[in-house]
């Protein structure tokens, strides 16, 4: 036997950890609701055969209110799975039946997995299992995803109900409904109305539910047939709110909870305290969220992530500094002067080197981050701030694809513009899919942790959270901006809930780490590594012609000429420090040429020119042609200007085999100071998002104007940003 | 010989990249971020049924 | 008993909804979560700016906005 089976069930019910318990897929297990939005596939050995394991998005209902339940409907329909099971929350029966209620409308066979039982247990609720499975008539197999606990019975109860016939269940949705349900049902069965695909009632139902998804389709099928389903819809509709003062979409929902809560009440269920008293959860919130300590607490813990992050990373990242060091020093002696000897240090191991000396700030950063997502911290945070977002005209679920994108620091905004899928109005979609490239993503994290580190190490975490702040700031500003000019438009309701605090399990802490940190170093010596070794190229040539070599050649010779050979002969054999003063100041001479050579070659090369051209314009805002070239390299992904500073401040470095950091570098070189650094962080929290992120843009925008926009206007709004700050910055200091 | 090791290297990198820019713009490049991250090729990619998105 | 708007409630207030005005899309919302006549809720708490507000309702915690809570009639002890 092999099947297809489909896992489906609400949002926190434990979906994501049993799918990963069935199949040992990786796989991040949030605490958001909805944040599975796409498909994830598995297959799970059983003694019978392979199963394929398809996890749907968690949903709270089938109608056509968000993205994911018409993903997971569609699925439904469309793949016609062998089995669904649904994993219920024990302690959260009631609703979690609501679901399971519709699977069956629809004439799917389900198989209830009973999770969470150990929450059940103590919060005290008992559950009949047997009954249950009896009233309702499917299969039910209590589970305790978390710790793998009813796996083998689940396995072995959905093999032995697969090829079960099943009957769809039909509620009594009330007289006047009922009436009408068998009327539209004969007339869709008489047509084949949609009937390739939906049950008959099911679609009458949905008719009364007003599913937009269906009663278009239902047009574009048969004009005629949805006419006159629509019309005996609106008697209905109207005879109840005459009557009743409610209409058939409330019916509905009251009914299916009248039928769960009957077989509920025929001993199913018990509870030995109050539902709604006060669980740990709740407590914790009381302080939490807090009207005077919530935030208070928010700011607090962004700031003990930052003051953990860079306090903890600094000697790790001081290790890779000085494996890289070595690295350039090995490469140096085993490779004669040349090109390739160039390409290998200034290109690669200072160019990408720079980009992985951050792996463990990066990691640190990420496993702060799992421990708040994973502990349902988050949802917290969105509750709290859906007010401030939506005086912005966002929404508070804006404020989980901004901390996607890196909002606390060390996301990336791909998956934050897809997270803004959750938000029901396009608008408000919109707006938030063109703010999130704002934060501070894993990418732009070593650009701030670089020029943090060189020129603000005092203060590393209060200019960290002060940069968050401003993206923040400017983020909603622009967003407002945005949604008073060319995207008005209406809100998205906020019914959320808050899922109970759980304490993160380690080992999903660190793979949730590991797996993004190790995405981290891949991109470093891929995409990074590529893109580092074009801008050498960029760098390097045409150099300079023969004219500019032999110039600097003589140069040369004029110094070594006028000294005596018992200092040249010195200059070859000894180092460094044991140099008498005359020999000194040759040698220093000597390296003010090479430095000046490598600096002219860079200067004449293609990026050289670019950057030297855009310097016109961008000295308003402190950059020098060097940083041009990083600035713009970084469209391709943000850890380019990086990259792309160590092998710029490498090309020009005046004594190779002396062991210098980047930010040493940076601390060293004209032109930089703090104003300068900080309106470089400024510029990068802003400008154009990168590559993949504007084709994402287009994409979940639907179109490329918006991504364009989004170039342009991130891009102008950086510069105006920079020089606004450094021009008022140098003449206040 | 220098020269041709370099040149080599050089183009193999803009080769791979161009490669790499073309399939994220069509949907299917990995963009090497966190997971949930839809562009990722081992995880469907950057196309995650825009048909459903359309069929509304 | 006294009649009330859920948001005129106060915190630790508990309340049996008696009618859902809203329809549409936020109908359907606030029912699919549980919100219809019959159940009985208890005000969790408030946002720091008031709003939103989380409620218990059949043993888990929700939350909504003001404006939301406003479609929503309760009967408070």
């Amino acid at each position: 036997m092999s099947a297809a089976i489909v896992l489906a069930g609400n949002p926190n019910s434990g979906k994501t950890t049993l799918f990963n318990e069935l199949t040992g897929a990786r796989q991040h297990v949030g605490n958001y609701p909805g944040v599975t939005v796409e498909k994830k596939q598995g297959t799970c050995p059983t003694e019978s055969g392979k199963l394929t394991i398809v996890d749907l998005p968690g949903t709270y209902s089938l109608t056509a209110y968000s993205l994911e339940e018409v993903v997971a409907r569609d699925f439904l329909v469309d793949e016609n799975p062998s089995m669904v099971v649904d994993i219920v929350d024990a302690s959260n029966l009631e609703r979690n039946l609501y679901l399971t209620v519709q699977f069956m409308e629809m004439g799917l066979p389900v198989t209830i997995a009973l999770n969470m039982m150990d929450v059940a247990d103590k919060r005290r609720i008992k559950i009949d299992i047997e009954k249950l499975s009896k009233l309702l008539d499917v299969p039910v197999v209590p589970t305790i995803a978390r710790k793998g606990k009813g796996k083998k019975e689940l396995l072995t109860t959905i093999s032995s109900h697969v090829e079960n016939k099943i009957k769809p269940l039909n509620i009594s949705y009330g007289r006047d409904i009922d009436t009408a349900l068998d009327k539209m049902e004969e007339m869709i069965e008489l047509s084949g109305f949609l009937t390739a695909k939906y049950r008959a009632r099911w679609v009458a139902i949905k008719y009364f539910e007003n599913d937009s998804q269906i009663t278009e389709l239902g047009k574009k099928a048969d004009q005629k047939i949805a006419s006159d389903l629509e019309r005996v819809v609106e008697k209905v509709t109207d005879h109840l709110s005459a009557t009743l003062d409610t209409h058939p979409e409330g019916m509905i929902a009251d009914h299916r909870y009248g039928f769960i809560n009957s077989i509920l009440k025929q001993g199913v269920i018990s509870y030995a305290q109050d539902r709604n008293r006060q669980q740990i959860s709740d407590k914790i919130d009381r302080v939490v969220t807090n009207q005077f300590l919530g935030p208070i607490i928010m700011v607090a813990i962004i700031m003990g992530l930052y003051k953990f992050t860079f306090s903890y990373s600094e000697i790790p990242i001081g290790w890779f500094e000085s494996f890289f060091g070595w690295m350039g020093g090995v490469a140096d002696s085993a490779l004669s002067d040349g090109l390739l000897k160039s390409l290998v240090i200034s290109g690669i191991i200072d160019g990408v080197g720079g980009v992985l000396g951050f792996v463990p700030l990066i990691m640190f950063m990420f496993l702060g981050i799992a421990f708040l997502e994973d502990s349902g911290y988050l949802a917290r945070m969105a509750f709290m701030l859906d007010r401030v977002f939506r005086m912005f005209g966002l929404h508070g679920s804006s404020v989980i694809a901004f901390i996607v994108s890196g909002g606390i620091a060390g996301g990336c905004a791909v998956p934050g513009v897809m997270a803004a899928r959750t938000l029901k109005s396009p608008k408000e979609r919109l707006a938030t899919l063109l703010t999130v490239p704002f934060m501070n993503c894993g990418a732009k994290l070593p650009v701030f942790a670089l020029l943090v580190a060189a020129f603000f190490s005092e203060n590393e975490a209060t200019v960290m959270l002060l940069i968050t702040l401003i993206s923040w700031v400017g983020a909603l500003l622009v967003a407002r901006l945005l949604r008073s000019t060319i995207i008005k438009g209406e809100a998205t309701p906020f019914v959320m809930e808050l899922p109970p605090y759980r304490l993160p399990t380690i080992k999903g802490i660190l793979i949730h780490t590991w797996e993004r940190t190790w995405q981290y170093i891949q991109k470093a010596g891929t995409v990074i590594l590529g893109v580092s070794i074009i801008l050498w190229a960029m760098m390097t040539f045409p150099g300079l012609d023969q004219t500019k070599i032999q110039e600097f050649e003589n140069q040369r010779s004029v110094i070594t000429s006028g000294v005596s050979s018992q200092i040249l002969d010195e200059l070859e054999t000894i180092q460094g420090d044991q140099l008498s003063a005359n020999a000194l100041t040759v040698k220093e001479s000597l390296t003010q040429v090479d430095f000046d050579e490598a600096h002219a070659g860079l200067k004449n090369s293609i990026a050289g020119r670019i950057g030297s051209s855009l310097e016109g314009i961008t000295k308003f805002a402190g950059f020098d042609w060097r940083t041009n070239i990083a600035l713009v390299g970084g469209f391709a992904a943000k850890e380019v200007v990086v990259s792309t500073l160590g092998t710029a401040y490498s090309m020009g470095e005046v004594d190779p085999e002396e062991i210098t950091s980047l930010s040493d570098k940076l601390k060293a070189a004209d032109g930089w100071g703090p104003l300068t650094a900080f309106s470089l962080i400024l510029f990068t929290i802003f400008y154009a998002p990168c590559f993949v992120t504007v084709v994402c843009i287009a994409k979940e925008a639907g179109s490329w104007k918006w991504a364009g926009f989004s170039v342009v206007f991130n891009t102008a709004l950086a510069f105006g940003v920079s020089v606004l700050f450094y021009q008022i910055g140098s003449i206040v200091l | 010989m220098d020269s041709i090791i370099v040149g080599i290297i050089v183009i193999a990198a803009v080769g791979f990249s161009v490669r790499n820019f073309v399939k994220i713009y069509k949907g299917e490049g990995s963009c090497s971020c966190r997971e949930g991250c839809t562009t990722c090729s081992s995880k469907g990619a950057c196309k995650p049924d825009f048909s459903i998105v359309n069929k509304k | 008993m006294k009649k009330m708007n859920l948001r005129q409630m106060q915190v630790d207030q508990t309340g049996t909804i008696t009618f859902v005005k809203a329809d549409g899309e936020l109908g359907r919302r606030i029912r699919d979560m549980g919100l219809i006549p019959g159940k009985e809720i208890k005000v969790q708490g408030r946002a720091p700016l008031k709003d939103p507000v989380s409620l218990r309702i059949m043993g888990f915690t929700l939350t909504l906005r003001n404006n939301e809570a406003d479609h929503i009639e309760v009967e408070v002890k």
